[in-house]
């Protein structure tokens, strides 16, 4: 197995590369489909207050909305209740938050519920000339836009993953085509002393095997780190986007990733073997 | 309890490599298998061993017919046999004594078993002092002497060489052939391939003559004639 320890390193290099991009797609759709799941309803809609809205045009606000047309119920949410809530988004990294609450960046909102799903586009729009508006933000254009972007995106890393893969058990195969040959003769004499055939194979699987895991859990460990660092900058800067915490979703994927790993080793060795040992 | 009925074969290039050939061997027999290279006696060994199958005919080693075997019962059946070649095939990365071990390992004996029996089968063919040498230490006589304590380390029906002398100089060639004698007379089957006259006038046994793919005698007497 020292003989071709160039190979093995590329195998683990391309396992490695494959899984992080796999990783990374799957992570990106994850979180565009829980951000499609987070906003409730197509009926919702999250109207933002201005930042310098006064106390008496809060309360006047309460009044009006409830009276524009379309309205089924309406409640306000301070912009310290939206830092609470973020902060169980983040869970443990809380802490991170802790300097906000002087000076909270959030903004004070208005989560209002439309009756039905075509009064949305007008209920948003009259809620948009209500003075002290900022912004309103549709549940159904996000949604939509979301979802056609997951689909997009999934079709684009369906097709890499294909790729990929193939490229990935190409050079797997290569490596263990090599160990085969490095071993041809002992593999020779156990045959005409009467080896079974998964008596001989076992090694080269265990050897796939391993080659593939180990590209998996490497690149599982890549995507541990980024995606922390991902959760803890959004935290900081774009803190109204809802990511996905990190455990134990992460913790699946690497599972994942590495029962992946071991199966494409397991594949690659067995075609391998079959292919150039007849065995 | 070994035949050869009728067995013919011919290869995919239309070589016909065997023409109705028949045979029988008797437990404890030891036979010559003669012939000018290429007349078809490497082709009987490989129809023994199952590396290829017989066009017509049968072949019956120990009741058992073996032409149309299965893979998972061509290793079951190659571990009743016991094989020894023309260069030796050792491990080069083993020692004496895990070389011998090997053949155990493969068919799964029992380490406790391996510990003993190795270092009988050394004795027998007198390396007992050379366990822990590799290959590329030792005499083609010492490492064909190796190669035999692998062959008959997992106690086989019958013992098929292939040349066994055939890189051995003269003095050593007649070391192995008595180790063989030894060895038959304790009660193994021998079937050897040899291109020896010199070794088959002088140590007589049984011979069958092999000439374009078919008996052309089969001389209980022995002696190789032309």
């Amino acid at each position: 197995m020292r003989h071709n320890g160039g190979m093995m390193f590329a195998s683990v290099g391309i396992t490695l590369v494959m899984f992080i991009i796999l990783g990374f797609f799957m992570l990106v759709t994850a979180n565009l489909e829980y951000m499609a799941k987070d906003v409730e309803g197509k009926l919702e809609i999250t109207a933002y207050l201005k930042d310098e809205i006064s106390q008496e045009r809060i309360a006047a606000l309460t009044q009006e909305i409830a009276l524009v047309p379309g309205v089924k119920s309406s409640t306000f949410v301070s912009n310290s209740e939206a830092l609470q809530r973020l902060g169980e988004r983040l869970g443990d990294r809380k802490d991170l938050l802790a300097s906000y609450e002087a000076d909270n960046p959030l903004r004070h909102s208005f989560e209002v519920y439309a009756t039905e799903g075509d009064k949305v586009i007008a209920l948003a729009e009259g809620l948009q000339k209500l003075q002290g508006i900022a912004e309103v933000r549709y549940g159904r254009e996000e949604v939509e836009k979301l979802m056609s972007m997951t689909q997009a995106l999934r079709i684009g890393m369906l097709l890499l993953v294909a790729g990929l893969s193939v490229a990935t058990l190409f050079v797997l195969m290569n490596t263990i085509r090599l160990t085969v040959y490095a071993r041809r003769q002992e593999i020779q004499i156990m045959k005409f002393v009467g080896a079974s055939d998964w008596f001989i194979r076992w090694p080269f699987l265990l050897q796939g095997m391993l080659l593939g895991l180990l590209g998996a859990l490497v690149a599982g460990g890549v995507l541990f780190l980024l995606y922390s660092r991902l959760n803890q900058y959004v935290a900081v800067e774009i803190p109204f986007l809802p990511l996905i915490p990190m455990m134990p979703y992460l913790l699946h994927l690497i599972r994942n990733l590495a029962l992946g790993g071991i199966i494409i080793g397991f594949y690659g060795s067995m075609m391998s073997l079959g292919r150039y040992l007849n065995v | 309890m070994l035949t050869f009925q009728s067995v013919s074969k011919t290869y995919k290039n239309q070589v016909c490599a065997l023409d109705d050939v028949s045979f029988t061997i008797e437990r404890g027999e030891f036979v010559y298998l003669v012939g000018p290279s290429g007349a078809g006696k490497s082709t009987i060994l490989r129809l023994l061993t199952a590396e290829e199958k017989p066009t017509s005919g049968q072949i019956i080693i120990e009741n058992q017919v073996v032409n149309r075997l299965r893979r998972s019962r061509i290793s079951a059946l190659r571990r009743r046999l016991g094989v020894v070649f023309q260069d030796f095939r050792l491990l080069p990365n083993k020692t004496v004594h895990e070389n011998v071990a090997f053949a155990m390992q493969v068919v799964e004996a029992p380490v406790a078993t391996i510990r003993t029996r190795v270092p009988l089968l050394l004795e027998l063919v007198g390396l007992s002092g050379r366990h822990n040498s590799y290959p590329n230490q030792l005499s083609g006589g010492e490492q064909q002497r190796v190669a035999l304590a692998r062959a008959l380390a997992n106690d086989p029906g019958i013992l098929i060489c292939d040349e066994p002398t055939g890189n051995l100089d003269p003095a050593t060639s007649w070391e192995i052939m008595r180790l063989l004698s030894l060895v038959n007379e304790r009660g193994m089957t021998i079937l050897m391939a040899t291109h020896d006259s010199e070794m088959v006038n002088r140590m007589k046994h049984r011979v069958i003559v092999i000439e374009n793919g078919k008996k052309v005698r089969d001389r209980v007497e022995g002696g190789y004639l032309n």
